[in-house]
């Protein structure tokens, strides 16, 4: 088969047709030589694209392409030294050359504007022509770029073209022997106008922007790898003329004075810059001359700005200037990312409001000595008031808590307006103003009380009447202080302190709105916060199905002869109640329980015996104290009419009530006799005695003698004179302080201080039976963290408890330096 | 214009004939054909008419021949050794390799009907119409073999001639895809022009005696072509000397024996630049021989001159080594040692570019004699020998300073020091490759990027940067290797110039690194070849934000790139190494199958 | 003729006389045509639309328009085959190819 291969051998291509005529370099150069002069001279019409290239292309393939590199640089070189310098420094006229020397000649700016706009328009026109023309010779020139540039090691011959023209034009001197080159009359003609611009005149942006264009296009090294020479040389000129200018413009508007000023020129300074940047320098510009701006005109003069007597923050937030504050918002915000000068000063104001607001939350109206503003003055005022009058003021305490809160609420709703119009919902100024808030909230000491207090009244009346939607808002807002409340714990004791009276004397307005309360704080403050509520509620209910089931049960086996009496019980889990409703101890004595009359006696076995069937081993002890009932009484009067009265009335009175059916109707007990007979704490019984006897509506005991306050002698007997237009008559308990006086305060500190020496020792015990092994400092930030969510413990506490911890053996000393604790299993 | 004398068809035609997919080739053959054979069949037909009185015009078709016809057939099977015979056969024949070649008969009874068609200018009746035209060098051939009017030549062909074309595109594979993918070749649309004559040329290589004026660069393109088919040859290298030429690269010189070396430098007295691969054959005589033309080579690049002794190395360093202005040298394991070394770099005082791979005999005082290269400006190793890293570090402190490009393959050693040095000693490299790795930690690779006064890099090849603990895939808690922050930090400082980057099995970059890296507004304008290999976190998503970060993007690799399934690939980016996954490429959709 | 720049075909005349009037878009894959023609230098080429290579013979010049409509005909889509280079022609057609860098 070979023989049937008859290929064609494949030849050499044959040179072009004239190729033997021409193949001489010299005269092939000639020819190129002349045709880029022409090109320069604008004449490229009459060329041939096609002989150009192809007589590059001849001369590479002769390898002679290095030569021809050369040549064409060489005569680039010979163009612009000669022709386009001689035309460039033409243009410069002798204005500018002065000026360049004089800094600033502001009487001169017409002429030196005239002179420079026709410089650079001459500049503009030479560097257009410079990069038309060696595109076009680099096209003719590609087959030499393609082959010349293979090993990387020449730049391609428009690169240099171009380093040529920033060598022989940009850096020429603009005279003989002048040390001042092109570049630099280029650069100050081009800042001049810049500073013309910002003084408010009009330029032609589109010349400066070209030649900026061509500093960005020319290079420090030869191979376009140095940096961009307006990089290297304009842009920091521009930037030093700059930071002058805002240092200046800075002082300037300081001087006058006037905030929103500073913030509107600043504004548009910005929108200057940036705008510049975009027509006529580089946008790479942009960040930096903004940096120069922030820091000049803004970063060093904000807090002036912010401060100033009568334009500042404080005289925008006096007057709600939202559009002000939001614009010294955001230029803050441009040099600072926390925005510390507003937020200094915004958080000053808030406390200063929120001071005002404590002080008159301790201000009585009707005592015009007090003018208390300070805390502790505040609570001497409380006391002197409350050796004063007893319930007036206390229920106006209770007014001032109230007003306290929807004071606090008010500003709040104000401030919360200003963040959102004025700082943009801004993070850190949030938490900034949450942070001021709770400064002040914590500086009133009974704010746990009064919030608690604030629930309490809604809880009870406020909410009456209003949408579901409506008691939503006004509980949350309750809850937003809550947020603000540092001891939680405190307020807990508080709540269920409130919580308590309002279950046991149902005073709860509705069911639904306790709940949706609890499960609101469950969400602020966590689970466990709300787990003793949530525990006394499920009391309520346990019981109202035991009173049912006791009902029942009296119904199906009691003598149905006699009639029963109606018990409606609540049993309470001891530990999960306010502890003074479960107290049956008060400074450590032992407080026997009430004696109850009989026929109370008797009901109070039968149900105990049909308790404990129910649930064997565990131990009822009876609260009269919180009790009511509801009695019949037969008051003979004098003229033998009978006068029936149906009472409903504390616990205590009823026993005391039942004392005196035993007796006589003109017998008196004396107060002795009324406590050894009935064990009632002795403060319970003046209370109750106090309400019996000396309220003229209800006046059914007679006391003599007849004064105000209760002494152990004073006697007691049976008022059958008493009057009441009402069948139905109730008799509250006098004094069922709403805010607590100095002496339960102290009561409740002392508690809360146990307790919480309770939760620091748990805590800490957990923390090291996690760890095993801690150093002092860790145990305590961990500690603190820990107990955080519910109050700021006192540094001293916790390492009190350390050391009973480790008395106790719960934990060990492992050394001393650095001190380090170890868990004892 | 018809009326003259040229080969070539005419240029108002080109256009429609492209349209319809008409090779000018194809028909200049056909055209050619009918020429000649219209005079061969005149003669003919002359000798068979004074033979006898047959009706010479009219061909029968094969199916209404009859056995009978013994004079007919007879005539016919002469016709047909004659054509056996003609060139015309021989050259479609061996058009024809690759089918099996037993039908030679076939072949010439297919030829025989095609030379009985009428000649251009003739007058014949369209086979499918039956309408009368003017037969043209363009006339079709229908179904049976006759020919075809104008009109219906268009109908015809549009049938006719979409089929084949169809079947030579769906005969190639995933395998020959992926293989021209490798070679940087795109999918779509045609290869260059030169490419494809490149690639002729190398096939008929044989068939060549002389380039001509080919320049440098298509010369060296050829080699490399050559070398890959191993059709470098004794006589194919004769093509290559010209006496002009600075500068010969041969990829394969494995058929190359001493006689030949010896005709390279004898034909090429101007050589600078010796750039030859697989010189196993070469001995010391060939330097000896260099040594005593006292040639001026600069660029000396050798693979695998394992024949030539220590001792002529030094030789020819000490002689002629001023003269070398870069010095490539790979795969010497009989040769070269520290010593060597040691002369030649005391010798090679302008070398400017360094690479030395795999060069068993060279171990730690290599990198010291390395470290007195004060002109160097691209240095490249990849050691066989395990190194220390102090002497890395003084190589990088000595000539760091002028150092372009830094290449740094396996130097399983070298810890989070050198990566400080590099940070403090070099300022100007465009190129850094440091590779396999895994004693250098994440934090000390952006330290090297943050606040470098190096430029930004256009090459950086960080392949192999990771820790290797097949029990604890997610890697130490302080990221070993280029991580997250370090390739973001890289990105960074770089991204603007980045042209290649090669970050393949760098397997601890975390997903919001490249979330940041490739997010919505950054960009990197050079970004041509990305190498993301083995980096299993990158989905769907990121490649597509990558596709969207670098409009220059030509090629991605993304072997072991799991979870890429279903990519809308821009035009122009070649997407290399997906399993399975569903690519769409503007709108033309391509299933992997497997 | 054409004598508008901005005309949508161009003429390549090769050394030995032939014209091919073709698409300006396809006659642009080639580097050097495109430049030639590029309406922004004013080279007469750009000017007439009409570019005489005279380094391409009529047979060369013809193959290298074949390649242009080859490649326009061909650009949307994937895994085109090589063009069909007749072998004798295959190094002239490299020579002309790097020339009008294609």
């Amino acid at each position: 088969m070979a023989a049937m291969r008859a290929r064609q051998k494949i030849r050499a291509p044959r040179r072009g047709l004239n190729a033997a005529q021409n193949d001489n370099y010299d005269s092939l150069w000639g020819i190129l030589s002349s045709s880029l002069t022409e090109i320069h001279t604008k004449n490229a019409s009459t060329l041939s694209f096609e002989e150009l290239y192809r007589n590059a292309y001849r001369i590479v393939l002769m390898t002679r392409g290095p030569e021809l590199y050369e040549n064409v640089k060489r005569q680039e070189e010979n163009w612009l030294r000669g022709t386009v310098q001689k035309r460039i420094t033409d243009s410069i006229s002798s204005t500018l050359v002065r000026a360049q020397a004089a800094t600033e000649i502001q009487d001169q700016s017409e002429e030196r504007r005239a002179a420079g706009e026709k410089f650079l328009s001459a500049f503009k026109e030479a560097w257009e022509d410079h990069q038309l023309c060696m595109s076009m010779i680099t096209d003719v020139l590609m087959y030499m770029d393609r082959i010349i540039s293979q090993d990387k090691s020449k730049p391609s011959i428009y690169v240099v073209a171009m380093a040529l023209f920033r060598d022989y034009v940009l850096r020429a001197p603009i005279r003989a022997d002048s040390p001042t080159s092109v570049a630099d009359i280029l650069e100050s003609t081009v800042l001049f106008m810049i500073s013309l611009e910002r003084a408010g005149h009009i330029i032609e942006r589109p010349l400066a922007r070209h030649c900026i264009s061509m500093l960005e296009g020319l290079y420090e090294s030869e191979a376009e790898e140095g940096e961009k020479l307006y990089i290297s040389t304009f842009e920091p000129a521009f930037l030093k003329t700059s930071k002058e200018f805002y240092q200046a413009e800075g002082r300037r508007l300081l001087e006058i004075g006037d905030s929103t000023t500073f913030c509107r020129i600043s504004s548009q300074r910005i929108v200057e810059e940036q705008e510049r940047c975009l027509s006529t320098l580089a946008l790479m510009t942009e960040p930096k001359i903004l940096e120069v701006l922030d820091n000049e005109l803004i970063r060093k003069n904000i807090d002036e700005v912010v401060k100033l007597e009568g334009t500042g923050v404080k005289h925008m937030l006096d007057h709600n200037l939202l559009e002000g504050l939001r614009n010294i918002y955001q230029l803050n915000a441009r040099v600072d990312p926390k925005k510390e000068s507003l937020a200094r000063a915004v958080n000053k104001q808030i406390v200063e409001l929120g001071k005002e607001i404590n002080a008159s939350s301790v201000v009585i109206p009707q005592t015009a000595t007090v003018t208390a503003t300070a805390t502790r003055e505040a609570k001497e005022a409380s006391t002197e008031k409350k050796e004063k009058g007893k319930e007036k003021p206390v229920n106006q305490q209770t007014v001032l808590a109230i007003q306290w809160v929807d004071d606090i609420l008010a500003l709040k709703r104000q401030f919360d307006i200003v963040w959102e119009q004025s700082f943009l919902s801004d993070q850190g100024l949030q938490s900034s103003i949450m942070g001021s808030f709770s400064d002040f909230i914590n500086l009133n000491p009974r704010s746990s009380e009064y919030l608690s207090l604030f629930f309490d009244e809604n809880l009870k009346k406020g909410i009456k009447g209003k949408t579901e939607s409506e008691v939503d808002a006004l509980l949350d807002n309750g809850i937003t202080l809550l947020r603000y409340i540092k001891d939680k714990d405190l307020f807990e004791t508080y709540y269920k302190k409130h919580l308590s009276r309002r279950l046991l004397m149902k005073r709860s307005a509705s069911t639904d709105a306790e709940r949706q309360m609890i499960s609101k704080m469950k969400m602020e403050v966590g689970n466990q916060f709300t787990t003793r509520i949530e525990a006394m509620f499920k009391d309520m209910t346990v019981s109202e199905d035991l009173t049912a089931g006791y009902k029942s049960h009296i119904a199906r086996s009691a003598d149905p002869d006699r009639k029963p009496v109606d018990l409606e019980i609540n049993v309470l889990t001891s530990t999960m109640w306010p502890m003074e409703i479960m107290a049956n101890t008060k400074e450590g004595v032992v407080q026997l329980p009430c004696i109850f009359p009989r026929e109370i006696e008797g009901l109070k076995q039968s149900f105990e015996k049909f308790y404990l069937d129910k649930h064997s081993g565990r131990k009822l002890s009876w609260q009269a104290g919180m009790g009511t009932a509801d009695i019949r009484m037969t008051f003979k009067r004098s003229n033998g009419k009978v006068q029936r009265h149906e009472l409903n009335v504390s616990t205590y009175m009823m026993v005391i009530l039942l004392l005196f059916n035993d007796f006589p109707d003109d017998e008196s007990l004396s107060f002795e006799e009324i406590e050894e007979r009935t064990r009632i704490p002795k403060h319970d019984l003046i209370r109750n005695l106090q309400s019996l006897s000396l309220v003229s509506k209800t006046r059914i005991l007679k006391k003599a003698p007849m004064s105000k306050e209760v002494k152990p002698t004073d006697r007691f007997s049976f008022n059958h004179e008493f009057q009441s237009s009402f069948v139905k008559v109730r008799i509250g308990v006098v004094a069922g302080a709403k805010v607590e006086d100095q002496e339960q305060r102290k009561d409740t500190e002392k508690k809360q201080a146990e307790e919480r020496g309770g939760s620091i020792e748990a805590a800490i015990v957990r923390i090291m039976k996690q760890r095993k092994k801690l150093t002092h400092s860790q145990l305590m930030t961990e500690t603190l963290t820990q107990l955080s969510t519910r109050f700021v413990p006192d540094v001293a506490m916790v390492k009190k408890r350390i050391e009973s911890l480790i008395d106790r053996e719960y934990m060990e000393r492992l050394s001393e330096e650095p001190p380090t604790y170890g868990y004892v299993a | 214009m018809y009326g003259r004398n040229i080969r070539g068809p005419h240029s108002a035609l080109t256009d429609f004939l492209a349209s319809n997919n008409i090779s000018a080739a194809q028909i200049r053959d056909e055209y050619d054909r009918r020429l000649a054979d219209a005079t061969r069949q005149a003669a003919e037909e002359e000798e068979a008419a004074a033979m006898d009185q047959e009706e010479p015009e009219y061909e029968p078709t094969p199916e209404s021949e009859s056995p009978e016809d013994k004079t007919k057939k007879r005539k016919r099977m002469q016709a047909i050794e004659n054509i056996k015979k003609s060139k015309e056969f021989a050259r479609r024949k061996a058009r024809r390799t690759g089918e099996p070649d037993d039908d030679d008969d076939e072949l010439a009874n297919t030829m025989m009907d095609e030379k009985q068609r009428p000649n251009p200018g003739q007058l014949d009746n369209c086979e499918l119409c039956g309408k009368r035209f003017t037969v043209t060098a363009y006339s079709k051939t229908g179904p049976t073999g006759g020919l075809l009017c104008a009109d219906c030549s268009k109908k015809h062909a549009d049938g006719g001639k979409k089929a084949p074309a169809k079947k030579r595109s769906s005969g190639i594979g995933r395998r020959q895809n992926q293989s021209k993918l490798l070679d940087g070749m795109s999918p779509h649309g045609t290869q260059s022009l030169l490419e494809t004559c490149i690639k002729k040329v190398a096939e008929h290589i044989d068939d060549v005696e002389e380039f001509g004026d080919l320049p440098p660069p298509v010369m060296h393109r050829l080699s490399q072509i050559l070398s890959r088919k191993r059709a470098v040859t004794s006589k194919t290298l004769d093509l290559f000397l010209r006496p002009t030429h600075r500068e010969i690269n041969i990829y394969d010189c494995a058929s190359l024996d001493t006689n030949d070396y010896h005709k390279i430098l004898a034909s090429m007295p101007a050589l600078t630049r010796l750039n030859l691969r697989f010189v196993t054959p070469m001995k010391d005589r060939i330097f000896q021989y260099i040594m005593d033309r006292d040639m001026n080579i600069q660029d000396l690049h050798l693979d695998s001159p394992n024949l030539v002794t220590d001792e002529c190395w030094r030789q020819f360093f000490t002689k002629l080594g001023p003269r070398l202005r870069s010095l490539k040298l790979w795969n010497l394991d009989s040769a070269f040692d520290d010593e060597t070394m040691e002369i030649m770099c005391k010798s090679c005082s302008g070398l400017e570019r360094l690479k030395l791979k795999y060069l068993w005999k060279i171990g730690d005082k290599a990198l010291e004699s390395i470290a007195t290269l004060k002109n160097l400006e691209h240095l490249s190793l990849h050691f066989s020998q395990e190194t220390s890293p102090e002497p890395l570090l003084q190589v990088i402190t000595e000539i760091g300073p002028k150092l372009r490009s830094l290449s740094l393959d396996e130097f399983p050693l070298a810890d989070d020091r050198l990566l400080q040095h590099i940070h403090e000693h070099c300022h100007h490299l465009s190129k850094l490759r440091f590779t396999k790795n895994d004693l250098c930690m994440d934090k000390e690779l952006a330290a090297l990027f943050r606040g470098w006064s190096n430029p930004p890099l256009r090459f950086v090849d960080f392949h192999g940067l990771r820790d290797v603990d097949m029990s604890n895939p997610a890697g130490p808690a302080e990221p070993v290797g280029l991580a997250s922050d370090g390739f973001i930090a890289l990105m960074e400082h770089s991204g603007s110039r980045l042209e290649t980057l090669n970050i393949a099995s760098c397997r601890h970059i975390s997903y919001a690194a490249y979330e940041e890296a490739f997010s919505e507004h950054k960009r990197y304008p050079e970004l041509k070849y990305l190498d993301i290999a083995f980096q299993g976190v990158v989905d769907d998503f990121l490649a597509q934000s990558i596709f969207r970060c670098c409009p220059n993007l030509s090629r991605l690799v993304v072997f072991g790139c799991f979870k890429i399934r279903d990519l809308r690939v821009p035009r122009g980016v070649n997407v290399i190494g997906t399993m399975g996954a569903k690519l769409n490429v503007d709108g033309i959709a391509q299933k992997e199958v497997f | 003729m054409a004598n508008n720049t901005t005309s949508d075909f161009v003429t390549l005349v090769s050394s030995d006389g032939f014209e091919f009037v073709i698409s300006r878009s396809a006659a642009c894959v080639s580097g050097t045509i495109r430049r030639m023609l590029d309406p922004a230098s004013k080279f007469s080429e750009a000017l007439t639309g009409r570019c005489n290579l005279e380094t391409l013979s009529g047979v060369v010049l013809e193959k290298v328009c074949e390649y242009f409509l080859y490649n326009e005909k061909h650009k949307d889509q994937t895994n085109v085959p090589d063009m069909d280079v007749p072998p004798e022609l295959c190094l002239e057609l490299l020579m002309a190819a790097d020339y009008l860098d294609t």
